[in-house]
């Protein structure tokens, strides 16, 4: 062997021994074994088909209309996204359309829809989507109403989404363990997490309670190999106020859930229960945190305290794990009229660590539940998601400064809900 | 850690194609690496190959899979390296947001493992054209024979042989070493 060929040899395996087994990114969990029964599998091959079609007939139609070829439009022009940034984003449609749609970060377009199951005799509407940690698999769960019993006995069903890059084909698939108990009346959009290692999902939900008006937040933690599950229920509830929880997210070494907890005043004969600062009696939310390890129980004696209302944090409009143990909190401060925004870092001793992003121009609207963290399933990338004064803002926080995803397509006014 | 690789045409079903990215992932991504640089892209390029052939099943068709996924691997590489080239051409810069530290720690590592004489052969390694710089990857990081890199690349073993040497020498010519 020649200098040269030691040489190389040396330099490529010192090359390669940079990527750590341990430290890979998990593939997607696909499906190994037969589907089960359920709902019929989304023809994926059918929409770009459908779609080609129609854009061919329409250029057909303008060259025989206008008797020439229209110029090339101009691309969108989006910047380049830094290597190993998520590829898609989940996001509601637009009412009446509510089927979760997956979108391309880069450019916003659609890269395939998660059609809602028809399943005979349900009625099936999207609450909640989460990423897994290989960027190519959500999670959406879905609130299950018996049409003949009604409301009464709605459950929740969670399907594992898969998509090939591009999305020409997807599958839907219910995850082990399912059917779990269903979102109440008082529903806050509930909140999922795939736990880091992509073998967890912990999401909220409400079972009703005997006298058929509270509905309390519990904690439900689902091994997805196995479907057995562990619930945290019950034990943070104050008189005459509803308790909810917002947001969950995985601690970096999956060991806990950061959550947020919320008392909200619920309004009479409605569905709305209002988190509202400033009003008599507000008690402002709580951080806490859930050690998983101890695999079911009541809410107080599970998780412990992290952060809660003071003077440096006024309003903890929304909370996530952060690195080192510590959190990433997003607080409104000043007054209601023209609150501003930081999102910083706070140390696992409650201890500030650094502003990582600061805005003024927070909105009124929805104080302050319009607010929303959600890291990236690598946990590289913050999102954040706020109503400002001229409308929904979603963008990844760089360096102090807000990026703003593609995601202002006339069909995708909602908020981005996992990427 | 090849138990789990069918013989020669025996037909890969959607198990056998997990067995055969859980035994050879870290493998894979370290050649998507090699070509591409960076390890999100390179993890990226083989995730995409996985979900592919799963999906599709296109492995049930091949006699040997595993130089069927290389080969797919080195693809997906090509098309990201075009794509780089484009987006260089446009003056397109990247950024990162590095709250954890994560992109600081993997660079840290790189240069503790890295050395400037390993630099140096990567850097005339990347400016090889590419198919010299595959042979050359295939050869002496996985260490595949003269047939089996003509069976990932889709070329004859002659190609190979004569693509191997030309490279060795515009390397050894690049480095100031004799060929």
């Amino acid at each position: 062997m020649t200098r040269t060929e030691e040489r190389l040899r040396d330099a490529l395996s010192a090359s390669a021994a940079r990527v750590r087994d341990d430290r890979l990114r998990p593939l997607p969990a696909l499906e190994t074994e037969p589907p089960r029964p359920g709902p019929r599998r989304h023809m994926g091959w059918l929409v770009p088909a459908a779609a080609a079609m129609s854009v061919l007939l329409i250029v057909a139609l303008a060259v025989a209309l206008t008797g020439h070829r229209h110029d090339k439009a101009p691309s969108a022009g989006y910047p380049a996204l830094p290597a190993g940034f998520p590829k898609y984003f989940a996001q509601f449609g637009v009412p009446p359309k509510l089927d979760v749609v997956i979108r391309s970060t880069s450019t916003g377009a659609e890269v395939t829809p998660a059609m809602t199951p028809d399943i005979p005799g349900w009625r099936l509407t999207p609450q909640s989507v989460a990423a897994a940690p290989d960027g190519r698999t959500f999670y959406i769960a879905y609130q299950a109403v018996d049409l003949q019993k009604q409301q009464a006995t709605s459950q929740t069903w969670i399907y594992r989404l898969t998509f090939t890059h591009g999305g020409s084909a997807n599958s839907m698939e219910w995850i082990k363990g399912d059917p779990f108990p269903g979102n109440g009346l008082l529903a806050n959009g509930g909140s999922m997490a795939v736990s880091p290692d992509g073998t967890k999902l912990a999401f909220t939900g409400g079972t009703q309670q005997q006298d058929g008006q509270s509905w309390p937040d519990e904690i439900f933690v689902v091994d997805l190999r196995t479907g057995a599950r562990s619930v945290w229920r019950v034990g943070l509830s104050r008189p005459g106020q509803t308790f909810t929880i917002p947001g969950l997210s995985w601690t970096p070494d999956g060991r806990s859930l950061i959550f947020r907890a919320v008392w909200c005043r619920p309004v009479p004969n409605s569905d709305v229960c209002l988190d509202d600062p400033g009003q008599p009696g507000y008690r402002g939310p709580q951080v806490r945190s859930l050690d998983v390890e101890t695999r079911g129980g009541t809410l107080d004696h599970g998780s412990t305290l992290r952060l809660s209302q003071s003077a440096r944090y006024p309003v903890i409009a929304d909370a996530v794990a952060g690195p080192g143990g510590g959190l990433i909190v997003a607080v409104l401060s000043g007054p209601a009229d023209a609150a501003s925004l930081t999102v910083e870092r706070v140390g696992a001793s409650g201890k500030p660590l650094g502003v990582l992003y600061r805005s003024t121009a927070y909105g009124t609207v929805g104080l302050p539940a319009s607010v929303t963290l959600t890291p990236d399933s690598t946990r590289r990338y913050l999102l954040l998601t706020y109503n400002s004064p001229h409308g929904l803002v979603s963008g990844w926080i760089d360096h102090g400064k807000l990026r703003f995803l593609p995601a202002r397509h006339p069909d995708s006014g909602l908020p981005i809900t996992a990427w | 850690v090849t138990d789990s690789i069918p013989p020669p045409g025996v037909s890969l079903d959607a198990g056998a194609i997990a067995a055969l990215f859980r035994d050879h992932h870290a493998e894979l991504v370290r050649l998507a690496l090699l070509m591409v640089k960076d390890l999100p892209t390179a993890e990226d390029v083989v995730q995409d190959v996985y979900i592919s052939l799963h999906r599709r099943n296109r492995a049930q068709a091949v006699d040997t899979p595993l130089p069927y996924v290389r080969a797919a691997v080195l693809n997906g590489c090509r098309s990201v390296l075009r794509r780089r080239g484009i987006a260089r051409r446009v003056g397109l810069t990247y950024r990162a947001w590095t709250g954890d530290g994560t992109t600081a720690l993997a660079s840290a590592e790189s240069e503790v493992i890295l050395s400037e004489d390993r630099r140096q052969v990567l850097g005339a390694l990347t400016r090889l054209p590419r198919r010299r710089r595959e042979v050359l990857v295939l050869r002496y990081y996985l260490g595949l024979s003269e047939a089996e890199i003509a069976a990932v690349l889709g070329i004859s073993a002659g190609t190979v042989k004569s693509t191997a040497a030309r490279a060795l020498a515009a390397l050894a010519r690049d480095l100031g070493e004799p060929s």
